[in-house]
């Protein structure tokens, strides 16, 4: 019975198969796949949300859910901001910050209080919204877009959480204090890509 | 988790992904309107996913809202179809968005709504939803095996959130309405964007 429970997945990895065509779509927000994917298309995005989840894990309740509960809304309004054109300064430096910054608390374990860790993750979520906003292309289908952007923010999200949980053993948490110094080396280089 | 809980969230990603993009056309499945205009409901995520928000919503605040929803709503839906009342032309999208944003967004504050007001917020959402998209044929049939398909999900939706205890079922509830509000609002922007 164990293998039928898995006959829905293999039915939807079938349907997911896109039907083949002369030519490629290049640059379309075509549609759920699409959304899927802009979130994980860049590793200064990756990285900093993954981190929002391993930060909030090793805060624990409420941030843990907390934060996953926020971020999505505040980076959706980022997202709204781009879309309707509105500027926000120094949006790619801010994208490296969050990096620097959320993979430093991680490392240090930093025991921020709920408003201020919610206020760090909501106005870096804002800069991530804000250059997905702004770099969306011209799409067909903008409900399915938005809901595969959203589910894999929060996949994303629910990763780190999941990696972070390894938080109760010793090992665990010097794992993620390097992971913490892995993201916060990443978002430097970022940084240093941005200036 | 549990395998059952398992198995279930394997079920909804394959639900979740059947839908293809939506398109204005009644859903043909050759068993007749009845069993069209069911399925035209349950492909269409502008409408469906709205309305399993709040039934989730309804159903997190208590039986008298569950009970009040699966009927008011569909209702309200049915009767805005049959009366062929319409949202003007090209406010669809923007409202459908709005109620993805307001219907999110209260279910991912948990906020703590009266009976009464929950029942209103059930008649509007059933009748914007109806006004922006309706039933698309006009067939009889086809409307009713609609709002029926509408009465059914709305009573599931809700008896599920009703039978959770608080704990982690409760915020992953709450983390699906901070989602949903978060598409509302990127569809708001996308709208925008996509206007001349």
């Amino acid at each position: 019975m164990k293998r039928l429970s898995s006959l829905p997945l293999a039915l939807a990895l079938a349907l997911m198969a896109a039907p083949a065509e002369a030519h490629i779509r290049q640059g379309e927000a075509s549609g759920f796949l699409s959304g899927l994917a802009h979130p994980v298309s860049g590793l200064d995005h990756i990285i900093a949300m993954v981190a929002v989840g391993l930060w909030g894990a090793q805060l624990g309740a409420p941030a843990i859910w907390l934060l996953p509960v926020t971020f999505p809304m505040v980076m959706a309004f980022g997202g709204f901001l781009g879309l309707i054109g509105i500027p926000l300064p120094g949006v790619e430096i801010g994208i490296a910050v969050s990096g620097v910054l959320l993979g430093a608390a991680v490392l240090l374990e930093f025991k921020a209080p709920l408003w201020l860790a919610a206020m760090l993750v909501g106005v870096f979520g804002m800069y991530h919204g804000h250059a997905h906003g702004a770099e969306l292309p011209p799409g067909e289908d903008g409900l399915l877009y938005s809901l595969g952007f959203v589910l894999a923010t929060g996949a994303l999200h629910a990763a780190g959480i999941a990696i972070g949980t390894v938080h109760r053993w010793n090992w665990g948490r010097l794992a993620l204090r390097l992971a913490g110094a892995g993201i916060s080396l990443g978002g430097v280089a970022f940084l240093v890509e941005a200036l | 988790m549990t395998d059952a809980m398992m198995r279930v969230i394997r079920f909804a990603a394959a639900l979740a992904l059947l839908p293809g993009v939506a398109s204005a056309h009644l859903v043909s499945t050759g068993f007749g309107p009845v069993t069209d205009g069911a399925w035209h409901f349950v492909l269409s995520p502008e409408q469906f996913l709205p309305m399993a928000a709040f039934a989730l919503l309804a159903g997190l605040r208590g039986p008298v809202h569950a009970r009040q929803t699966m009927f008011v709503l569909p209702l309200a839906w049915l009767a805005v179809v049959v009366t062929g009342a319409a949202l003007p032309l090209g406010w669809g999208p923007i409202v459908m968005a709005g109620a993805f944003l307001l219907t999110g967004g209260l279910l991912a504050a948990d906020v703590k709504l009266p009976p009464t007001l929950v029942a209103v917020l059930a008649a509007l959402l059933g009748a914007v939803s109806a006004g922006a998209y309706g039933a698309e044929d006009g067939s009889i049939l086809a409307t009713l095996g609609a709002a029926f398909t509408i009465f059914v999900v709305l009573a599931l939706v809700s008896s599920a959130a009703l039978s959770l205890r608080g704990g982690w079922p409760v915020i992953a509830v709450r983390v699906l309405g901070s989602w949903t509000a978060a598409t509302g609002l990127l569809l708001v922007g996308w709208t925008l964007h996509s206007r001349p």
